[in-house]
C-alpha cells in the first residue's frame, strides 16, 4: 500500500523539486515571469479539469479567473488591503459568482452546458470592459505589487499553487470525486442512487472557480496590470487545450499540458509566430496517437506490453506444435 | 396501510395517454408483479413513481408521505431503489466501485466531512466497503469484484444493477425486467435472489415478461395500454379471461 503511494507521489515530487530549483538557473526577471505564468496556468487548467469531472466542459473558466483577478486588484488598489485578504476575496468572489450563474446552467446537459458557459464567459468579459470600476477597455493599472522581489514573488506563488493543487487533489480522490465521476457516466443512474446532480455539479463549479479566482487574484497582484483582452474566449480555450493534450483522465494531465505549452514558445522565441500551427499539429498528433493525452503514455505502454504477453504464449504453443 | 399507493395516476405525452387513472398499491413485505404486454406503460409507471416523469394528474403515496412531485434523488433517499430496463451502469467503475458509489445516502458523509477526512467519514467508508462486499457475495458477484463494469457479460451487468439498487438500502426495490436477456442458470439464480430479498424484509416490485417469475410472486397487477385489467394472485391471473384475451388475442 505504502509503495503505491510513493509511486503515485513520485511525479509530483519531481515536479516540485524542479519548481523549487528553477529560479537558481532562471533568475532574470523575464524568466521568473515565465515561471509564474506556468504556475498560473497550471492551477487554471487543473481547476478547469475539476469542473469537467462531472462530465461537462466549461468555456467560462477564463472569465472566472478574470473575476478573481479584478476583485483582488480593485480591493488592493482602492482599499489597500493586504495580499492575503485580496487573494482570498478574489477566490471567494469568483466562487460566489460561479455558483449564482451556475444555478440555472448546471441543469443543462453535455454540449448545452458548454454552449451556455461560452456565452457566460463572453458576457462576463463584456461586462468587465463596460464597467468603470474595472477600468473598462483600458484595464486596471497601478495595482500594488505582491512583493518587490521577483524571486520572493515566485516562491509565494509556488506555495499558493501547491496548496490549491492539494485542495483539488483531495477533492477529487475522495467520495466527492467518485460521485462526480458517477454523474459523468450516467446521470439517470446517479439520480436513482440518491445523488443530487444539481448540488454536486454546483459544488464542482464552485470549487474549481474558487481556485481559479484565487490564482487569478494572485497573478493580478504580481503583474500589477489587468487587461480584459487577456481574459477573452481564447484564454479559456487555451486552458481547455492544456487539459486535453496533457490528458483529461489524469490529475497530472493538465499540469503537464500547461508546463509544456507555456514553455515551448519560450524555448524557441524565433518560432513564436508559428506557435498556433505547432499547437494545432501537436493537438492532432495527440488526438491520433495518444488518445489518453501525454499523461496517458505510461498506461498506453503498459497496455501494449500486456497485449504482447497475451500474444506471445500462443506463439510459443505453435513452436511446440511444429516441433 | 400499503407501502406504496397510487390514486388516479394519469400521464399524457402530448395527446397520447400512456397511463390512465391507475390505482395501484403494494403491501409491505410482498413481491408484487407488474405485468403487461409491450407498451402497456410499465416502464412509464416506474418513471412516474421515481420522479423521472411528473404525472399529469393523480397522487403517489409512499410510506404515508405524498411523493407525487419528488425528484428522482429524493425518491431514492426515501428508500425506493430501482433498476433500469436498458440497464445503464457506471461502465468505467469496477463492480465494487459501482456498489460503493451507490452507498450515497445511507450512511451519508457531508461534504466537509469527506473533504477533511474526519473520523465519521473514515468509519462510514469502512462500513461501506464491508457492506458492499456483503451485497456482492449475496448476488454472486464476488469473483468479478475488480472487473470494469463495462467488460461484464450481460447477465452479470443486470445483476450488478440490482446490487447497486440494494446498496441504497431500500425499503422498496423496483426491478425493471431483471431477467431480460439472461440464460437459464442466471434466471434461476436471480429468481432465488429476489425471493431472498423478501426474506430480508425488502418489498419488491418487479416488471417482467418471463413467466417463470410467477412462482415467487405474492400478487400481480396486469396493465394494458395504461389501464389496469387485472389485480390478484398469480393463479387467478392464469385463468382470468381478460388477461388471456390481452396476451393471446382470444380464448385459449
Amino acid at each position: 500500500m505504502k509503495n503505491v503511494n510513493v509511486k503515485k507521489a513520485l511525479p509530483y515530487g519531481i515536479l516540485l523539486l524542479i519548481a523549487l530549483a528553477a529560479p537558481i538557473f532562471l533568475h532574470t526577471s523575464y524568466w521568473i515571469g515565465v515561471l509564474i505564468m506556468v504556475l498560473y496556468k497550471v492551477v487554471g487548467s487543473v481547476s478547469l479539469r475539476t469542473i469537467s469531472l462531472s462530465g461537462t466542459l466549461t468555456f467560462a473558466h477564463g472569465a472566472f479567473i478574470a473575476i478573481g483577478a479584478y476583485c483582488g486588484g480593485i480591493l488592493a488598489r482602492s482599499l489597500g488591503l493586504p495580499p492575503v485578504v485580496t487573494i482570498l476575496a478574489g477566490g471567494l468572489f469568483a466562487m460566489a459568482i460561479s455558483v449564482i450563474t451556475g444555478l440555472p446552467f448546471v441543469r443543462l446537459k453535455g454540449m448545452y452546458y458548454s454552449m451556455a458557459s461560452m456565452f457566460l464567459g463572453v458576457t462576463i468579459n463584456y461586462i468587465i470592459k463596460a464597467l468603470k470600476v474595472t477600468g473598462g477597455y483600458h484595464g486596471l493599472t497601478r495595482i500594488p505589487k505582491l512583493l518587490q522581489n521577483d524571486i520572493a514573488c515566485y516562491y509565494v506563488f509556488l506555495a499558493l499553487t501547491v496548496v490549491l493543487i492539494l485542495i483539488l487533489y483531495r477533492f477529487e480522490f475522495s467520495r466527492i470525486g467518485t460521485t462526480l465521476r458517477a454523474l459523468a457516466q450516467s446521470q439517470d443512474v446517479a439520480s436513482s442512487i440518491g445523488i443530487n446532480a444539481t448540488f454536486y455539479r454546483l459544488l464542482a463549479v464552485g470549487m474549481g472557480s474558487f481556485c481559479a479566482g484565487t490564482i487569478g487574484a494572485a497573478y493580478g497582484l504580481y503583474s500589477t496590470v489587468l487587461s480584459p483582452t487577456n481574459y477573452d474566449m481564447n484564454f479559456s480555450l487555451w486552458l481547455l487545450m492544456y487539459m486535453l493534450i496533457g490528458g483529461q483522465d489524469y490529475f497530472i494531465g493538465p499540469i503537464i499540458g500547461a508546463i509544456i505549452f507555456v514553455l515551448i514558445p519560450e524555448l524557441g522565441r524565433d518560432l513564436s509566430a508559428y506557435a498556433p500551427f505547432l499547437t494545432g499539429a501537436c493537438t492532432l498528433a495527440v488526438a491520433y496517437l495518444l488518445p489518453g493525452g501525454i499523461a496517458g503514455i505510461p498506461d498506453l505502454i503498459r497496455k501494449k506490453k500486456l497485449q504482447k504477453e497475451i500474444e506471445s504464449p500462443k506463439e510459443g504453443g505453435n513452436e511446440n506444435a511444429s516441433a | 396501510m400499503p407501502l406504496l399507493e397510487t390514486k388516479g395516476l394519469t400521464k399524457n405525452f402530448g395527446g397520447l395517454c400512456v397511463m390512465n387513472d391507475l390505482n395501484f398499491s403494494i403491501e409491505e413485505g410482498e413481491i408484487k408483479g407488474l405485468l403487461g404486454p409491450n407498451g402497456a406503460g410499465k416502464s412509464t409507471f416506474f418513471n412516474l413513481i421515481t420522479g423521472v416523469y411528473m404525472p399529469t394528474s393523480g397522487t403517489i403515496t409512499y410510506n404515508g408521505k405524498n411523493i407525487t412531485r419528488a425528484k428522482p434523488h429524493q425518491v431514492a433517499n426515501m428508500g425506493i431503489g430501482r433498476t433500469f430496463q436498458l440497464n445503464p451502469l457506471f461502465g468505467e467503475f469496477t463492480v465494487f466501485e459501482n456498489v460503493t458509489a451507490a452507498f450515497h445516502m445511507h450512511p451519508h458523509s457531508t461534504v466537509p466531512q469527506v473533504f477533511f477526512n474526519t473520523k465519521t467519514y473514515r468509519e462510514n467508508e469502512k462500513y461501506i466497503a464491508g457492506a458492499a462486499d456483503e451485497i456482492l457475495e449475496f448476488l454472486g458477484l464476488s469473483h468479478v469484484r475488480n472487473e470494469l463494469a463495462k467488460n461484464l457479460p450481460h447477465g452479470y451487468q443486470k445483476i450488478l444493477g440490482v446490487a447497486r439498487a440494494l446498496a441504497t438500502q431500500p425499503k422498496l426495490i423496483m426491478l425493471d425486467e431483471p431477467l431480460g436477456g439472461m440464460n437459464p442458470e442466471e434466471i434461476a439464480f436471480s429468481i432465488d435472489a429476489i425471493s431472498k430479498m423478501r426474506d430480508r424484509g425488502i418489498t419488491v416490485l418487479v416488471v417482467e415478461h418471463n413467466m417463470q417469475i410467477l412462482d415467487i410472486l405474492d400478487s400481480v397487477t396486469v396493465i394494458s395500454f395504461g389501464e389496469k385489467i387485472f389485480e390478484g394472485t398469480p393463479e387467478g391471473m392464469r385463468q382470468d379471461p381478460t388477461v388471456i384475451e390481452t396476451y393471446f388475442g382470444g380464448t385459449v
